[in-house]
């Protein structure tokens, strides 16, 4: 803090000896400094009016202009203020301004708070890692092992520790980055994938996509027990519709789970939810059937029906129907097989979702 | 010993304030008699206040670049694996940070009338380093207090937010700081204006001293403005590069009102006419650029440029505007009527076609103004909400400059005072034909879509055309090329003033900005398709091959980047390879634009979406489009030109007659 006042009031003072030194240099050279500006302008006007670019009667009235600028500044010289009362004006308001400055500082500034730059903290974590690591949070620490990079390169247990790291910091897709690392130095780990796999999906907030996917497939090849993989891979099924699927990733994950593990709970509650999906579905299902029963019945008695084709394709879609989207996709070919371009239209409304058109 | 660099640049923004404070008041108090000699103090009061607000703008960057986290500004704009220039460049791209810049330009501006005001009488100069002085502690205080860029956080974040990917651009990282010294440049033209009416001297010099700071400012937002476009053209992914966006016409206002303020300013300076419109001008650039500060940090206006800031922040900023535009407008009022014009000038002289081309710049101005706020009006007023866009502009702005651009080689050409028509119409009449038969051939070759299509390159090329050729004829007239030997016409040419070259320049700047806007417009291609790899895609004359997609690491995203390689009959023509890249930091996906630079024409290229049917590839044919950047930076170079003229660097005092 004192250090930072000494600094402060040097500034200060440096920023009005600034001020006070432009003050003596334009007051000592205006005359000067002003017939230099004229005699350049005037000499201007001439070689201008020797090229043939100014009227010789406009020349010279722009010299009398000039001329009376320049008589002007000579008498901007006349002091008009006491210079006592000047000097004591000057001093008293540099103290004001001074003091003023330092005022207000004391109302936005956070006296005493020191800079905090990256480098300059990492240090700091680095320093409290080799003695005391615990005391660190997950986003340090994984900031920390990013330096040991180049001693652990080739060490699939580094990237798998650094991967942990940076998921519990919220860095998923850090993670997954190091993940990958593990798997490739460590093919044959089910965790590195089951983990892998894991921080793609929180990456994509909680979706897994075909990276993620296959990645829980691995981890399963290699260990059938692994639990991420079977976790996953239950909510993978389950958002797929495929309800049995499912429910045997988690009766498995369970058999494998010890009877006292907290995590047999989640894993419960998972299944809750499976069942209460499954019914909804089967309702759902039931009667989406029973329209496109309907819509199929309208379209063979009407084929020519573009609107309709697309309605049934999307319907197929949604109810997951390979066959009978196979189904559809024949009879647009056949139908339309004359208006490639109904046809294409057809299969782009279809990829809209409802309502969009 | 740890540092404090960041609390020393509060401290030094708070110095600033306190300064620009003092230089404020010294002005005021040099008002009593007995007190002349202090309004001296202004002149080194305005160098240290810019010095103590680049100390602190240098102490945000300092912050920046070494990612302290503590800074709240910092920790909520930028990330440790930035690249240093976005790193730097964060620095403005926050309303805090901005602001900060704002200041330090607006006070390095006051510095400069200091620095370079020796030939400008004490009187006239201590005036405008007192506005200047007010207008910086005003726009400081406010930093200060309510939008402080170096605030501190109690609880430090291990990482920051980092910067919207969209904003991580080269482009981009340059546009805001020239965009500023744009705006807050003509800070110096109002600070001089209300200065003027203070003394109630307006004459020709003022004029003078005028324009210089007019054209600085003028060209920065010349430049900023156009790099804002190429920005928005090759980031956004639309392949436009003007939205009529209303925070992109904030930008435009200021421009337009300045341009016909460095019209007027030459009327003024040749003929002691125009006072009056010409101080109004003047007053009216900086109100623009304050208006245009209001409309993107208040929260009224949601744009890709857009700060999202609160009200609270755009209340005090809309109590800045009204402030200083009030009493600078309140003191036009009072003084307009002692502002009689002293030069006459006929009907037909340059004067007057100077006069009719500001009113059709200013009625170009009034239509931009109320297409931006009459929504915002409107949706304050009813709650319903309406978007103004590009067919009112077709029909509003575009007649009324076209009208202005038909005038312009007329004015460049004709002689002060009283000017005969006929013969600036007989030199004129070249390339009147010549613009004519331009505008046929344009409309039936390139205008095979529609007829409207036809009309609208007819009528760009007619006045694209025009004025290019028109103004080739100033350079014709006053170095009689066809008519005497080369030697003297060049010996005559090298005799012209600069800003004869300037002028020439920035008129053909305009012209070549009209032909590149129009054939790009009514003309260019667009083809979008999903393609598998190895899959072919039309566009025009062009064929487009996805050959390959691979993933590149860049240094704060991963990208997917596409290749294309694009033939026509001729055979390769080059490789495009844009991008979908994606910013970890703020889970952002962004796609990166490839251009194949042709001579004049742009290839434009964009990786979408990937889907079952393939990857989304959109291509666009922009024939043209370079001239749309390259004419507004030669007007910019037109300005420079100006700038260097000796006329505009002397200053010549008044003959004396007041008002």
């Amino acid at each position: 803090m004192i250090l930072f006042s000494l600094i402060a009031a040097l500034l200060s003072a440096a920023l009005l000896g600034l001020a006070a030194l432009w003050l003596r240099r334009a007051s000592a050279g205006t005359t000067d400094t002003a017939r230099g500006v004229y005699e350049g302008f005037v000499a201007d006007l001439d070689r201008r009016v020797a090229a043939g670019h100014l009227d010789a009667d406009l020349a010279r009235e722009e010299k009398t202009e000039a001329a009376r600028a320049l008589l002007r500044a000579g008498e901007g010289e006349t002091p008009s203020t006491d210079p006592r009362v000047t000097r004591l004006i000057g001093l008293i308001g540099a103290f004001l301004i001074a003091g003023g400055a330092l005022a207000l500082y004391l109302v936005v500034g956070r006296p005493g708070v020191p800079d905090q730059p990256y480098a300059q903290r990492l240090n700091g974590w680095i320093a409290q890692a080799n003695t005391n690591p615990d005391t660190l949070e997950a986003k340090p620490l994984a900031e920390v092992l990013k330096r040991r990079q180049a001693e652990h390169g080739n060490d699939p247990q580094f990237w798998m520790m650094l991967g942990r790291m940076q998921v519990m910091a919220g860095d998923n897709y850090d993670g997954a980055v190091s993940f990958q690392r593990a798997v490739k130095l460590q093919p044959e780990n089910p965790e590195a994938w089951s983990n892998m796999g894991e921080a793609l999906t929180l990456m994509n907030k909680g979706e897994s996509g075909a990276e993620a996917r296959e990645a829980f497939a691995e981890a399963l090849k290699r260990d059938p027990n692994d639990l991420s993989g079977l976790f996953y891979s239950g909510k993978i099924a389950a958002a797929d519709g495929q309800f049995e699927a499912a429910r045997g990733f988690f009766q498995r994950l369970l058999n494998v789970l010890p009877s006292d593990d907290g995590r047999r709970a989640v894993v419960a509650q998972e299944v809750a939810a499976l069942n209460q999906a499954a019914q909804t579905a089967m309702v759902t299902q039931s009667q989406i059937g029973g329209m496109v029963a309907g819509l199929e019945a309208r379209l063979k008695a009407t084929p020519d029906d573009p609107d309709g084709w697309a309605r049934l394709l999307r319907s197929y879609r949604v109810l997951k129907n390979v066959e009978g989207e196979r189904h559809v996709l024949a009879q647009i070919d056949r139908i339309y097989a004359d208006r490639p371009d109904v046809a294409k239209r057809i299969l782009e409304t279809a990829q809209r979702p409802v309502g969009a058109q | 010993m740890s540092l404090a660099i960041v609390e020393l640049g509060t401290f030094c923004l708070g110095l600033a304030f306190v300064l620009s404070l003092a230089q404020a008041l010294t002005v005021a108090g040099g008002a009593v008699k007995s007190l002349r000699g202090i309004a001296r103090f202004s002149e080194g009061l305005s160098l240290a206040a810019a010095v103590a607000a680049i100390l602190s703008f240098a102490a945000l960057l300092y912050a920046f670049i070494t990612s302290d986290f503590s800074v709240s500004n910092v920790a909520k704009h930028s990330h440790t694996l930035k690249p240093l220039l976005y790193k730097i460049s964060g620095a403005w791209g926050s309303h805090e940070g901005s602001m900060l810049l704002w200041c330090m330009v607006m006070l390095s501006f006051g510095a400069l009338v200091t620095l370079n005001g020796r030939n400008l009488p004490d009187g006239l100069k201590h005036k405008v380093l007192g506005v200047q002085g007010l207008l910086s502690a005003l726009f400081t205080g406010f930093t200060l207090f309510s939008s402080n860029p170096l605030a501190r956080l109690p609880e430090v974040p291990f990482e920051g937010a980092s910067l919207n990917p969209m904003l991580q651009d080269p482009a981009l990282a340059f546009h805001p700081p020239l965009l500023y010294l744009g705006y807050v440049g003509f800070s110096v033209v109002f600070s001089f204006a209300v200065a003027a009416l203070i003394e109630g001297r307006i004459d020709r010099a003022w004029a003078r001293w005028v324009r210089p700071w007019t054209l600085l400012a003028w060209v920065f937002l010349t430049v900023g403005i156009t790099l804002g476009a190429f920005w928005a053209y090759y980031e956004l992914g639309w392949g436009g590069w003007w939205f009529w966006d209303p925070v992109e016409n904030a930008s435009f206002m200021p421009w337009l009102a300045a341009t016909a303020l460095l019209h007027s300013a030459i009327v003024m300076e040749k003929r002691d006419a125009l006072k009056s419109w010409t101080v109004f001008l003047a007053l009216l650039a900086f109100t623009f650029s304050m208006m245009g500060a209001f409309l993107v940090r208040s929260g009224v206006l949601t744009s890709v440029h857009a700060f999202a800031v609160d009200p609270q922040r755009g209340i005090l900023l809309l109590i800045i505007l009204f402030l200083t535009a009030g009493a600078g407008f309140t003191l036009y009022v009072l003084r307009a009527g002692s502002l009689s014009s002293g030069g006459v000038f006929a009907s037909v002289s340059r004067e007057s076609a100077l006069v009719l081309n500001n009113l059709l710049i200013f009625v170009a101005l009034s239509t931009v103004c109320l297409g931006t706020l009459y929504p915002l009006l409107m949706e304050a007023t009813t709650g319903k909400t309406i978007s103004v866009g590009a067919p009112y502009y077709a029909l509003s702005f575009i007649p009324a400059m076209g009208a202005a651009m038909l005038i312009l080689p007329f004015a460049s050409l004709m002689a002060w005072k009283r000017g005969d028509l006929k013969s600036v119409w007989k030199r004129l009449m070249l390339a009147a034909g010549i613009s004519l038969l331009l505008a046929l051939l344009g409309a039936t070759l390139m205008g095979q879509a529609s007829a409207k299509s036809a009309l609208s390159l007819g009528v760009g090329f007619l006045l694209g055309g025009w004025v290019i050729l028109g103004s080739w004829q100033v350079i014709q007239s006053r170095t009689q090329l066809l008519n005497v030997p080369f030697a003297e016409a060049w010996r005559r040419f090298r005799g012209l003033p600069l800003a004869t070259h300037g002028m020439v320049l920035a008129h053909i700047g305009l012209g070549l900005f009209v032909l590149g806007a129009v054939v790009e417009t009514q003309t260019k291609l667009t083809a979008v398709d999903h393609l598998a790899v190895g899959q072919k895609l039309k566009l025009g004359a062009y064929e487009v091959t996805l050959s390959d997609v691979t993933r590149v690491a860049g240094p704060n995203y991963e990208a997917q980047r596409g290749i294309l390689k694009v033939r026509n009959a001729r055979g390769a023509v080059c490789e495009a390879t844009p991008e979908r890249r994606f910013y970890p930091a703020s889970s952002t996906v962004t796609t990166e634009v490839a251009l194949c630079f042709r001579p004049l024409n742009d290839l434009y290229f964009v990786l979408g979406e990937p889907s079952p049917q393939g990857w989304q590839v959109r291509a666009l044919y922009n024939p043209w489009a370079r001239l749309i950047f390259f004419g507004p930076l030669l007007m910019a170079v037109g300005g420079v030109l100006s700038l260097f003229d000796r006329r505009l660097r002397v200053g010549v005092a008044s003959k004396g007659n007041k008002g």
